[in-house]
């Protein structure tokens, strides 16, 4: 049971609430579906000024409560605006995206979570604040390890790193457009003179969480993007571990992995 | 809880558990133009109403978030004598049978054509997303969004808006 709703005004209200026990509510999509396993207090964190969207040189600085809607309307900049743009596209339908918050999309950390696997090909930050302490930037990689960083407390802002000519694939496999995915995988690289540098592989909806596939991401590595290489991490997705869904057997998963990782870093490489 | 919202126009006070979300609040206030279509879990948009003119899935908005906001639910738009126009051109073009999604898909077409009376097969089809209809099989829906959206370029240029 719900036992009250907090509404505060400012940060440090809401920190001192999470402190003593109580549970952020942001878009609420994730918490309401299941309100009937609630128990405790919640804190609104919509008031708190946190949905700001600020561009710099380098960076796309993102507020945590910036809902999926306001991520597809603002004016973002670099390849990183449009593979933000692309990904949030494809969670959920538009009455939903109107309420989805970016910090409850990372927090809320179940296997069809679609906004982590962008992040970690984005190599994004996470700034999380807590009640007494400094605030702090962990990479998205090492938040998704273990116990979640923003226990206790909050992500506040979402960094993602601009970086000149990097380049992005993406490809989601799903029953409709706004289905939960069987398989998503993503893939970013910086192509230098015909050879992929800083490749990240990240697959999404065969865990309990997205990850990166280290090994992939290793064997292309300094290397030309070209039909062997491609068919490599082809294969080496056949030993990736896929977990139970109920969507799908992980045999047939499996292969679609398979072929959805060969998709993503080609496109990533320009080749399709 | 305490607080004050305004729902169809109206300033209210309400007093609910801090638990309920809006779909709870709304049907108890009488107000049943909102549907629950599926298990609370966003997948329907029966529960869709307008919340500051955009569409929200009440079951999934916690009833104090509403709280100095405007709601707008199917009882606003209109009265069986005189109906408003998207209600008019979902019964002419045969988009309502059971009528259960309506509500919902009326004040999503709403929303849509507020901001753009002149939208185009893909931007209804996004409008309408998050909307389900078990009935109809979706294809009078968008007639009758495109001629509700025909008749608002029409009344705009007779400088009747
Ligand atoms: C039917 C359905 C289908 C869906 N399909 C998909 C899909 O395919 N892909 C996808 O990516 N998503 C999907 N979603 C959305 C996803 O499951 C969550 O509902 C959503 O991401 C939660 O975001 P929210 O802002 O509504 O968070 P809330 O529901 O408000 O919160 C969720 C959790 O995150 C915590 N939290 C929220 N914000 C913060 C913060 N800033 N800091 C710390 N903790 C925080 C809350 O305490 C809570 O534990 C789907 C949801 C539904 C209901
Ligand atoms: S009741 Fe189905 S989405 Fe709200
Ligand atoms: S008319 Fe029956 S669900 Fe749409």
């Amino acid at each position: 049971m719900i036992r009250a709703y907090h509404q505060p005004k400012g940060i440090d209200e809401a920190l001192s609430l999470l402190k003593n026990g109580a549970q952020a509510v942001a878009g609420a999509t994730g918490l309401y579906s299941n309100r009937k396993k609630l128990d405790g207090e919640l804190v609104d964190i919509t008031g708190l000024g946190l949905d700001g969207i600020e561009v710099t040189k380098g960076e796309i600085r993102l507020g945590a409560c910036v809902t999926l809607t306001k991520l597809l309307e603002a004016d973002l900049p670099g390849n990183e605006g449009a593979f933000l743009k692309l990904v949030a596209r494809h969670i959920t339908a538009h009455t939903m995206r109107n309420a989805i918050t970016l910090g409850g999309n990372i927090a809320h950390t179940v296997f069809w979570a679609d906004m982590p696997v962008a992040l970690l090909a984005l190599d994004a930050k996470l700034v999380i604040a807590r009640a007494g302490e400094a605030e702090k930037t962990v990479a998205i990689a090492d938040a998704l390890q273990g116990a979640a960083p923003w226990k206790g407390g909050l992500i506040v802002k979402i960094i993602v790193p601009i970086v000149q000519g990097r380049t992005f694939g993406y490809e989601r496999l799903s029953k409709t457009k706004n289905d939960y995915a069987f398989v998503t995988a993503a893939a970013s690289m910086k192509l230098t003179d015909g050879k992929a540098k800083d490749v990240r592989v990240v697959l999404g909806a065969i865990q309990p969480k997205p990850f990166r596939a280290s090994d992939i991401e290793a064997a292309l590595e300094g290397k030309a993007v070209d039909a062997d290489a491609l068919a490599g991490a082809a294969k080496s997705a056949l030993d990736l571990p896929i977990a139970p869904n109920f969507r799908a057997s992980a045999d047939y998963r499996r292969d679609v992995t398979s072929a959805l990782v060969r998709r993503a870093v080609a496109q990533a490489a320009g080749q399709e | 809880m305490k607080f004050t919202t305004t729902i169809n126009g109206v300033i209210r006070d309400i007093d609910c558990e801090p638990g309920m979300n809006l779909y709870e609040l709304l049907r108890s206030l009488g107000i049943k133009g909102v549907k629950q279509g599926c298990d609370t879990e966003g997948t329907c948009g029966a529960c869709t109403v307008l919340i500051d003119g955009e569409p929200a899935l009440s079951c999934l908005t916690p009833a104090p978030r509403v709280a100095g906001h405007e709601v707008t639910t199917i009882e606003a738009l209109g009265t069986p004598e005189n109906p408003h126009l998207l209600q008019r051109e979902f019964v002419d073009a045969g988009a309502i049978q059971c009528g259960f999604c309506s509500p919902g898909m009326i004040l999503a077409s709403k929303a849509l054509l507020d901001r753009n009376n002149n939208p185009t097969h893909a931007e209804i089809a996004e409008a309408l997303s998050n909307n389900l209809c078990r009935c109809t099989g979706y294809v009078k829906i968008f007639d009758a969004v495109k001629n509700a959206a025909a008749a608002m370029r029409k009344e705009a240029a007779n400088g009747k808006n």
